[in-house]
């Protein structure tokens, strides 16, 4: 199945997607919170069954690992995306070198399945009973198998299911059979990025590599003032200092590649950090860190590519109208879909 | 503690709602299948998308942010239906002792106007009910709610007889409230079926409970017997249900054990089912987890397709519904119904006409903003179960928020007097007390008590984490709801008229929202309620959660106390200055604990309640238990010593300091037994007696 | 630089603003105004607003800043990041007042 036709599973009903990219690690002991109060950038608001996204930067302020932390009773879990499970669990072993909290590492033992999509919440009904499908955003609940969590980058209905390594296959195969009816595919990390990037969500290997703090990534809202952490003199450093950049979402008939020059009036203000063709709005997506003061959306005299003369228009995000947004499990259903009228998936 | 009685008996009912005043109306109404919802006349609904509620016919013309005319409405419903319930009774008969008759009051917003506790004090003395009153204020579960306190008064042999129920008013406020929250249906409320969304109603419904022995004996009709009750929390969402549906689960066990049935034994279900888009599939999933399998074959209706949402009162009169059609054999309809939204129940007796089916036993539910689920069994027969034993009650730690800062030590240091209690709570870092908490838009009152409730927790040892919340309850004693909140209210009105008032500040002015916010984000998820009996309340739910607490397995702690939050006052506000901050005692079941304070554990060893007037009957009470060490030396804690302010003011938490006081001179060693009491002119008055560890450790049967 | 895109940028700084100001004063949203970054998403993740405060956003707007949204899932597609805001209030300044 083509890159398009993966987005489109994702925006129109459910993909499936094996999350091998993410590492699982499983921490216990009496002081793992504070432990973690002290690298992970958020503030940790979080009861028992509850999840929360953020970020573990390194001593410069960067970005070092894209990720979810839940409670679970007397343990927390991490999903970590960005830096293999061995650097992550070191940088974690020296922070909590006197916490004594046992980090359990799980990259071998455990696999992460995910499944988005304006119904996907339909899928985990089937595959987990009807009980799930009021789950509440950034919860999560054990199951016979595993741990099943909503959460997801791609702006449509997301959930994922956290099994030991040897069942991720046979629940992948049941997923697809299950959602047989509900028109469900398989979808790799390039549809799901693509996702994230029309819908303004994190892509930690794209513009995740950049030299920059969260404050540039427009990520503050992932990150605390009020404690210090790993990472947060830098930050606290950059904000006084005020950035001087600001990640901005671009749109353009022509071609848009990560790596390229934008310039605004002759003059060079930016550079993309992260592209894709987006078939919905038959335009080409970007992301480009551009000089603070033209990152705005609304401008359309920016330009990129050969001779600079592809017209690029700067934009609000999300891209699109999530078709999720507007579906109700309460009262819709694949199966019905027609029979209600859905505004339609670009915005004016 | 004596054992506790609980062969409690329905002998006589009253109603008021939008299907007509009087039981008979109203059963001739769900007979004929009839709503009461109406396009609204009695307040101007112009530029409401929707126009439609179930008011009571004939009343006067309310008018916004006028609390008089609410009020008047109120006590007007409240009264109507008390006395045809003392009538249907036959109270006037029954020899009882005005000092022995109590009144339980639920009301959500009473008038909106003067404290609620009010209402029910004016009441009782209408009625010449002269034993304990006081009010279950826990929005649309209070009636249901009122039933249990006043289940347990009986239990504790408080009363004779009890009056139980509820008061609310269809105000342009509150109607405004809930379409700014997106929940009213713009047809007629169809719980289970379209379209979503619910229809605000009003009335008022009182039951008259007495003990099963002495109804018989005064040859008084039993309508149907009280077999239990369940009480829990949600600690999900100031106005969202937890979608799981575990909190209504909860619920239903709590009432199944205190009745010692089985999902087997339940015939019939009426819910909630207000059909907003939240509430119903949560709470069928709530009654699945509860009932199990037996949920799947039971019918199930909601009879606010016919009198719609009557806030406070929709517990009373939706029980007194389900008496009428028990005593009928038959089951009420879910009206309005055409054809299931998804996640339905499997028989909603979605038809017009009530359905022939005789059946044992009923259970009644009702949920609440704020996350307050309250279940009660009523049954046909009573079996005669004998007296219930009592699991020892202690008092394992206390949290301290006021003027004099956070925490016992501070309490200790500004002194006995006044100082102790005057002025303002001094800032203080939330997230030290509570790091896992997001505090944003919590008011000040629900910052104390939370606070407050965190710290008693954390002196008692208790450990919060994962699903040991599920086993720990909370009851708050307010007087009013916080002022900051209240004046948001007030002047989002004001400024923006009824169409832009703040759906978040309306969310805040129901008594119970502290304690919502409380449980949620401590995830106490045990039983929920809030009181008030004005100034007393904190002593008041203390010994409730005692009572509570003594005759449960399925709870282990209730962190009990009061809350309340100084208006600065404004243009217009006749407030003044007084107490403010929490104070929470966490009671634990079981022999007395070593708490973290220090090693003597603190037991609850009895408690009393009483009406006006009645204080030495209530430590009478207190101290009658049996192998009891003969009443010694007690030193003497009254509520009197810690209030501040002029007289009449409504300060609920000086009676949880007076408590507080004992409990840490009882740990410090200084004495061995200690009286707490409330002062003498309180509408409940309260006899705490507790022992410290030296005091006998016998099992009270 | 271009006169006409330096004035849009003032603008949107201006709206900007006050878009953060009433997510600060009125929402209670627990950040100063630089740390709330313009395409943070509102509901869900970013700065976590629920249905409660979806209700208070609306009236806001209508009174504050005259942009009448409806109250159903359509209003809140139009309401995903503080950016999107800032669109709606531009549009309906340059809809009464004619384009900058």
């Amino acid at each position: 199945m083509g890159l398009h036709e993966e987005v489109a599973a994702i925006r129109n009903s459910v993909a499936v997607s094996r999350m091998d990219h993410v590492n699982a690690l499983r921490l216990r002991g009496a002081r793992t919170y504070p432990a973690l109060d002290r690298v992970i950038a958020a503030d940790l608001h979080l009861r028992d069954g509850q999840m929360i996204q953020s970020l573990i930067l390194d001593q410069e302020g960067r970005l070092f690992a894209d990720v979810y932390l839940g409670c679970d009773d007397e343990e927390f879990f991490l999903l970590a995306e960005g830096p293999v499970a061995t650097d992550l669990v070191a940088v974690l072993a020296r922070q909590f070198t006197t916490d004594g909290v046992e980090i359990v590492d799980q990259s071998a033992t455990h696999g992460l399945v995910m499944i988005n999509g304006p119904y996907a919440w339909e899928l985990l009904g089937l595959l987990a009973g009807p009980d799930i499908v009021g789950l509440p955003y950034h919860t999560f609940f054990h199951f016979d198998g595993g741990i099943g969590f909503r959460a997801g980058k791609t702006g449509e209905y997301g959930y994922g299911l956290l099994v030991p390594r040897e069942n991720v296959d046979g629940l992948v195969a049941r997923l697809l059979e299950l959602g047989a009816g509900l028109d469900v595919a398989g979808a790799g990390l390039e549809a799901l990025d693509q996702c994230a990037l029309e819908n303004g969500y994190l892509s930690i290997r794209r513009e995740g590599r950049e030299p920059v703090t969260p404050i540039e990534l427009q990520l503050q809202w992932r990150v605390s003032y009020r404690k210090q952490y790993l990472g947060s003199e830098a930050l606290v450093r950059r904000r006084r200092e005020g950035p001087r950049q600001r990640l901005t979402y671009l749109v353009s008939k022509s071609p848009l590649e990560t790596g390229s020059e934008v310039t605004l009036e002759e003059r060079p203000v930016g550079r993309i950090v992260n592209s894709g063709y987006c078939a919905l709005r038959e335009d080409w997506t970007a992301l480009a860190l551009l000089d603070i003061h033209f990152a705005h959306p609304g401008i359309g005299a920016f330009r990129t590519g050969d001779e600079r003369r592809a017209e690029v228009r700067s934009v609000s995000a999300p891209l699109l109208n999530n078709r999720s947004l507007h579906v109700s499990p309460q009262i819709h259903s694949y199966a019905t879909r027609h029979e209600f009228v859905f505004p339609p998936l670009l915005r004016p | 503690m004596r054992a506790a009685c609980r062969d409690v008996v329905v002998s006589g009912m009253g109603a008021v709602c939008a299907l007509g005043r009087g039981q008979e109306a109203l059963w001739k109404a769900i007979e004929e299948g009839r709503d009461g919802i109406e396009p609204i006349r009695r307040f101007s609904t112009d530029g409401f998308r929707v126009r439609t509620g179930a008011v009571v016919a004939d009343c006067a013309s309310l008018v916004t942010l006028d609390p008089n005319s609410t009020e008047r409405l109120c006590r007007g419903f409240a009264e109507d239906a008390a006395l045809e319930a003392m009538r249907d009774a036959g109270v006037e008969r029954s020899g009882a002792l005005p000092a022995r008759m109590g009144l339980v009051f639920g009301t959500g917003l009473g008038g909106l106007g003067r404290p609620i506790h009010l209402l029910a004090e004016d009441l009782a003395r209408r009625l010449g009910l002269r034993g304990p009153c006081l009010t279950v204020s826990t929005a649309c579960s209070s009636s249901t709610g009122a039933i249990g306190v006043a289940r347990d008064l009986l239990a504790n042999d408080a009363v004779d007889l009890v009056l139980a129920g509820g008061s609310d008013v269809l105000s342009p406020e509150v109607f405004a409230g809930f379409h700014a929250l997106g929940v009213l249906s713009p047809a007629k409320c169809a719980p289970f079926s379209r379209p979503l969304g619910t229809t605000m109603g009003e009335g008022a419904g009182f039951v008259v409970l007495e003990r099963a022995s002495s109804a018989r004996e005064r040859g008084a009709r039993v309508r149907v017997f009280v077999s239990g009750y369940g009480l829990s929390g949600d600690a999900f969402h100031e106005t969202s249900p937890d979608p799981t549906g575990s909190g209504v689960e909860r619920a239903v066990r709590g009432a199944l054990a205190d009745a010692a049935l089985t999902p087997g034994d339940i015939g019939y279900v009426n819910v909630h089912g207000s059909g907003t888009e939240a509430n119903d599939p949560s709470e069928w999933r709530g009654i699945q987890r509860g009932l199990g399998q037996r949920a799947l074959q039971l019918p199930l209706s909601s009879t606010k397709g016919a009198l719609g949402h009557a806030q406070g009162a929709a517990g009373v009169l939706e029980a007194i519904v389900t008496v009428l059609a028990m005593e009928h054999g038959v089951v009420p309809p879910t009206l309005h119904y055409a054809g299931p939204r998804p996640h339905s129940p499997a028989d909603p007796v979605g038809e017009p006409r009530p359905r022939a089916l005789v059946y044992e036993h009923a259970l009644c539910l009702n949920s609440a903003f704020g996350g307050a689920n309250a279940a009660v069994i009523l049954s046909r027969s009573g079996r005669v179960r004998g007296a219930a034993p009592r699991r020892p009650v202690n008092l394992a730690g206390v949290g301290l928020v006021g003027p004099y800062g956070l925490g016992v030590r501070q309490f200790l240091d500004a002194g006995r007097r006044g100082d102790a209690a005057q002025g303002r709570v001094p800032p203080f870092s939330f997230e030290q007390i509570v790091p896992t908490a997001e505090s944003r838009g919590l008011d000040p009152m629900s910052r104390f008590l939370t606070a407050s409730a965190a710290l008693s927790l954390a002196d008692a040892g208790v450990p919060r984490r994962g699903r040991t919340g599920d086993r720990i309850g909370l009851f708050v004693g307010a007087s009013r709801p916080s002022p900051s909140s209240a004046r948001e209210f007030r002047q989002s009105i004001e400024e923006r008229g009824l169409r832009g008032l703040s759906a978040a500040a309306f969310t805040r002015i129901v008594l119970n929202a502290p304690a919502g916010f409380c449980s949620k984000l401590l995830s106490l998820r045990g039983p929920l309620t809030t009181i008030t009996t004005g100034p007393g309340s904190g002593l008041v739910a203390i010994a409730l959660a005692a009572e509570f607490l003594s005759t449960r397995e399925e709870v282990d702690w209730i962190v009990a106390g009061a809350a309340s939050e100084q208006d600065p006052g404004g243009p217009g506000d006749a407030s003044r200055p007084g107490a403010e901050g929490a104070a929470c005692m966490t009671l634990g079941a079981g022999p007395a604990l070593g708490s973290g304070a220090a090693e003597a554990g603190v037991r609850v060893e009895g408690w009393g309640f009483a009406g006006r007037g009645g204080l030495s009957d209530a430590i009478a009470r207190a101290r009658c238990s049996p192998g009891a060490a003969p009443a010694g030396a007690e030193a003497l804690f009254s509520e009197s010593d810690w209030v501040v302010g002029e007289p009449g003011s409504e300060d609920p938490v000086a009676s949880a300091l007076a408590c507080a006081a004992a409990v840490l001179a009882l740990q410090e060693g200084g004495v061995e037994r200690a009286l707490v009491t409330s002062s003498a002119d309180r509408a409940t008055t309260v006899a705490l007696l507790l022992s410290s560890r030296g005091a006998s450790n016998e099992r009270r049967s | 630089m271009n006169a006409g895109l330096e004035r849009m940028i003032e603008q949107r700084e201006g709206i900007l603003a006050e878009v953060r100001h009433m997510l600060i004063e009125k929402l209670r949203i627990e950040r100063e105004p630089d740390e709330i970054d313009p395409d943070t998403a509102l509901f869900g993740s970013g700065l976590g607003l629920d249905s409660i405060d979806a209700v208070e956003l609306l009236v806001c707007l209508a009174a504050d800043f005259d942009v009448k949204l409806p109250d159903d899932t359509m209003g809140r597609a139009g309401m995903r990041t503080v950016n999107s805001i800032v669109d709606l209030i531009l549009a309906r300044r340059e809809a009464v007042l004619g384009p900058a």
